[in-house]
């Protein structure tokens, strides 16, 4: 498969729960793990911008981080470009993170405040021991810039982190994964923190850069409405597992897990005539801790719909239903039927 | 009607060494009883500010310049310490800030936090107010035992929850919401939105609303009022900001269009290019002009005045005059 650059099989992430010196010898209360990641599986294309969706607790960012190779998985398997790359070693794992990097959230901790904007842009190639002189590298410097369009370049390189808003800094940051030619980058939250006026020409930016270079994103965010404009497909995650997956507008326009319909019934809108209305959402309570997983269906203790099967049978895989649509819900169509009728009585 | 607070020319600028920040320059606002106000804008342009200095407490180094903070017909500003603490602090305008769940104390019980707010602005038996604080965790949706438990072992959800029962405690008629749920997940800001709405029909509360997102104001405030370095640009209805009118003022406007539509496919989203400027030497003229789209030779020369332009419908833009 020639077409995918990145390929997550079954992969688990379980976290131990500390355990206090005396209780390892009592034994006392065995604690129960941490399932961050339960099985997860997903194929990232060439030139493909996937969003990886969730609610804090979903395992979203965990499970970047084992893409990004920055955690060891329990088991499962990641394959990169045709190449296993579940167990690298040390100068293996370097090439790798050239290959693949990352932009992270708070654009205010990711850079060295003591360092110049060039200094940011020069790490890299240092870390990476990039053999080349000082002219040339300058002028990746300088192309990187002009890539994230911080023009003109010289202005930019001589200043500090502290001199640029929340904006610039993401470009930066996003300039400093370019310099070393990646073939794919992760992006955890990459404009949570940035105002909602430049949000957008972050994004922006970067779907230029993407589209320019032929770069394929793993974008990870809470943020349906960037998703829907930012990227190609969309995987919605809950309590470490996959609910549903399929191409962005299909997955927004027509969801078919109950809890994708919940997540997007929970988007406030910019429209009048809502102060005076409490719509109550299809979903209860909060999410469940992940050391603690519900049996069957694990949606089902919030799920409106759920009926006896799923709290007793076992938890339903991902299966296809309609054009490179998945999703994990045995009563996805007796919903929408249901939605249906409700939405009929409603209007008339 | 008479208004609950009324804000009139305020100035508060912040004092640093390399000049005096204007905050907040010139802002008069009502507040009338059982309504909510969304207070909007870009980072730094004095939402939060102004939140603060009408509860007298002004961020050092700032200090109010100018202009009145009517609360019941009162001026705070000149008031003592001591009798705000009495009597307005709490008593009749409380505030939920910004990260609010992250304001609690990791080593203390929420009940212990909880009891603190009782005891410093009201002198309150410990077990009439134990009563009180589960009647209003009740209000909140949430069980009692959490008095016992300290923060860490509750959800963010939970934390938001109690700080807002916290805010109510004392039966204040106005309350001020910074940012009251930009740390949480979509999920759980729609369950919070729900549960203000909840409480401002249940207690007659009338709301401040300070947040940068658009799309969540349009839930919860009858009246908009748009900032933009230190001063209003645009002050409607609900109706007027989000209406099929569509507002007027162009900064509103591309807020707006900044804003991600989840139901609108749109192929390239909208910014504002530029920053908000140094309100240490404000542009002259109109302060949106360097950014300006619309912009013509007077928004460079002149500040234009809020004017009405239709009932209830302020803006300060000169393409209206």
């Amino acid at each position: 498969m020639a077409d995918v650059i990145l390929s997550v099989k079954n992969l688990k992430k379980y976290f131990e729960p500390h355990q206090g010196f005396a209780e390892s010898i009592i034994g006392g209360g065995q604690k129960k793990k941490i399932k961050a990641v339960d099985d997860v599986s997903f194929d990232i294309k060439r030139g493909e911008i996937f969003g990886l969706i969730g609610e804090s607790g979903s395992g979203k960012t965990t499970t970047g981080k084992l893409a990004m190779k920055l955690l060891e998985p329990t088991s499962g398997q990641i394959i990169f470009n045709g190449e296993d790359v579940t167990n690298l070693d040390k100068e293996k794992l370097k090439d790798y993170r050239r290959k693949v990097q990352m932009i992270f959230q708070d654009p205010y901790a990711s850079m060295n405040p003591r360092f110049k904007i060039r200094d940011v842009l020069e790490e890299p190639l240092i870390i990476h021991k990039i053999k080349a002189s000082v002219e040339e590298r300058n002028t990746m410097i300088v192309r990187a810039l002009e890539e994230v369009k911080l023009t003109p370049p010289d202005d930019f390189m001589g200043r500090w982190p502290h001199m640029l808003s929340g904006g610039q800094r993401q470009r930066v940051a996003t300039a400093r994964t370019l310099i070393l030619n990646p073939m794919m980058l992760v992006a955890d939250e990459p404009v949570s923190m940035i105002d909602l006026s430049t949000r957008a020409e972050v994004l922006h930016m970067m779907k230029e850069v993407q589209k320019k270079l032929g770069l394929s994103y793993l974008y990870i965010t809470h943020d349906l409405s960037t998703a829907r404009y930012f990227t190609d497909r969309i995987a919605v995650m809950y309590l470490g597992r996959i609910v549903e997956i399929g191409l962005a507008d299909d997955i927004i326009d027509n969801p078919l897990h109950p809890y994708t319909q919940a997540l997007i019934e929970a988007v406030p809108e910019p429209e009048s005539g809502k102060v005076k209305i409490i719509k109550e959402l299809p979903i209860y309570g909060e999410i469940p801790s992940p050391a603690d997983i519900p049996n069957g269906c694990r949606f089902h203790t919030r799920c409106p719909y759920a009926i006896e099967a799923c709290k007793t049978e076992p938890e339903p895989e991902l299966m296809l239903d309609g054009e490179e649509h998945y999703h994990a819900c045995r009563r996805a169509h007796e919903v929408k039927e249901e939605k249906q009728k409700k939405s009929r009585v409603e209007r008339s | 009607m008479n208004s609950l607070l009324k804000i009139e020319n305020l100035q508060m600028y912040y004092f640093t060494s390399k000049g005096a920040v204007r905050a907040i320059d010139g802002i008069n606002l009502e507040l009338f009883p059982g309504e909510s106000i969304g207070l909007v804008g870009e980072s730094g342009c004095g939402k939060t500010s102004l939140g603060t200095s009408i509860l007298r407490m002004p961020t050092p180094p700032g200090r109010y310049v100018e202009g009145k903070i009517l609360v019941d017909g009162v001026d705070v500003i000149p008031l003592p310490e001591k009798e705000v603490r009495k009597s307005i602090r709490w008593q009749k305008i409380s505030m939920v800030f910004q990260g609010a769940m992250n304001c609690l104390t990791p080593v203390y019980t929420i009940g212990h936090q909880m009891m603190e707010t009782l005891v410093e602005h009201q002198d309150m038996p410990r077990s009439d107010a134990e009563e009180l604080m589960r009647e209003y965790l009740g209000y909140v949706g949430l069980p009692p035992e959490i008095l016992q438990r300290y923060p860490h072992e509750l959800s963010g959800g939970m934390k938001q929850r109690a700080v807002i029962a916290t805010a109510l405690f004392l039966k204040p008629q106005i309350i001020i919401l910074d940012e009251p749920t930009t740390a949480l997940d979509v999920i759980v800001q729609a369950q919070i939105i729900n549960l203000l709405k909840k409480l401002k029909q249940q207690f007659d509360l009338s709301f401040l609303f300070i947040t940068h997102d658009l799309a969540l104001e349009a839930e919860i405030s009858d009246r908009i009022c748009v900032m933009y370095a230190g001063k209003i640009v645009e002050l409607g209805t609900n109706e007027q900001i989000y209406g099929i009118q569509r507002p007027s003022h162009p900064y509103t406007e591309r807020l707006l269009a900044a804003t991600p539509r989840l139901f609108k496919k749109v192929e390239q989203l909208h910014f504002i290019p530029g920053t908000p400027p140094d309100l240490i030497a404000p542009p002259k003229g109109c302060r949106f002009s360097p950014r300006c789209n619309k912009a013509f030779d007077r928004c460079f020369e002149e500040e234009p005045p809020l004017i009405e332009i239709e009932p209830g419908h302020k803006v300060a833009c000169w393409l209206f005059h």
